[in-house]
């Protein structure tokens, strides 16, 4: 487990970057331009300085991930507190992903559910055991 | 250059701190702004994806406070890791700015005293976040130089 674990981290942070990518896909897909256009300014303007962060963010594990991956899997108490979070981060992504979002687009969109959902798990198993199992 | 040092570390507790602070204001945004009124507009999908992008975005600035806090020290020492993430959340704190200066249009804020004094008080915290990470970053760099 101790051993596989830096490996698990920057195969996590590849993937990553492989979700930030696809969230320049989504808003074609979800229509971003028809609905933020029903919205005030104000609200549309948040909503994209947020979709932005996402990437942001998204970006910043991944590299994170990708530079350090034997500090995360435990090698100093910054990287397992860092493993901490991301643990807590995407364990409560895959809740949202499974219990918050609607049944009826996951259904319309099955291969992006699917596509997200097995991501998301694979990166909350993996920061947990990093969290829970690193050296 | 130690004699930055408890300049350094003062600035990383106050940093710590004012995550928090942020998030007082963070919570006061979806009422003042009418989010529930005007995300009604979206469909069911777009609406959830706004509260988990708020949501997520919150989670990150108390993730970024509290390793500021536990992780003051490792900060203060300037390891690898700890100065890729001072880094991360200078840029995350510089972008910030720019976004309010150059993409967030004043005229369609709501009108009042109380946001005019609340959006210069939120400015000027985010500048001083950029600053303490962007310093810390700049002075251990200098240190692994001299």
């Amino acid at each position: 487990m101790k051993s596989i674990l830096p490996f698990a981290i920057q195969i996590a942070g590849a993937l990553h970057l492989l979700v930030a990518g696809a969230n320049f896909v989504l808003p074609g897909i979800l229509h971003y331009r028809e609905n933020l256009a029903k919205v005030s300014p104000i609200i549309r303007q948040i909503f994209l300085v947020h979709a932005f962060y996402i990437v942001l963010v998204l970006v910043g594990f991944g590299l994170l991930c990708l530079g350090f991956p034997h500090e995360l899997s435990g090698g100093s108490s910054l990287g397992r507190c860092l493993s901490g979070f991301l643990a807590v981060f995407w364990s409560l992504r895959v809740i949202l992903q499974f219990g918050f979002y609607d049944r009826a687009t996951k259904r319309d969109h099955p291969l992006g559910n699917l596509f997200f959902g097995g991501i998301f798990t694979y990166f909350a198993a993996v920061f947990i055991a990093a969290t829970f199992f690193g050296k | 250059m130690n004699t930055l040092q408890p300049w350094f570390s003062l600035a990383l507790w106050l940093a710590g701190i004012g995550h928090f602070c942020i998030l007082g204001a963070s919570f006061q945004v979806p009422s003042r702004l009418g989010w529930k009124e005007d995300l009604a507009k979206l469909t069911s999908f777009n609406r959830k994806l706004m509260w988990v992008y708020a949501g997520t975005t919150l989670l990150t600035i108390i993730a970024f406070g509290v390793i500021t806090l536990l992780l003051h020290d490792e900060l203060l020492r300037g390891d690898r890791a700890a100065m890729f993430l001072a880094g991360f959340i200078a840029i995350f704190w510089t972008l910030r700015i720019l976004v309010d200066l150059l993409y967030f249009k004043h005229a369609d804020w709501p009108v009042g005293r109380q946001f005019i004094v609340g959006h210069f008080l939120l400015t000027a915290l985010f500048a001083a976040l950029a600053l303490t990470y962007w310093g810390l970053l700049i002075w251990n760099m200098m240190k692994g130089i001299s």
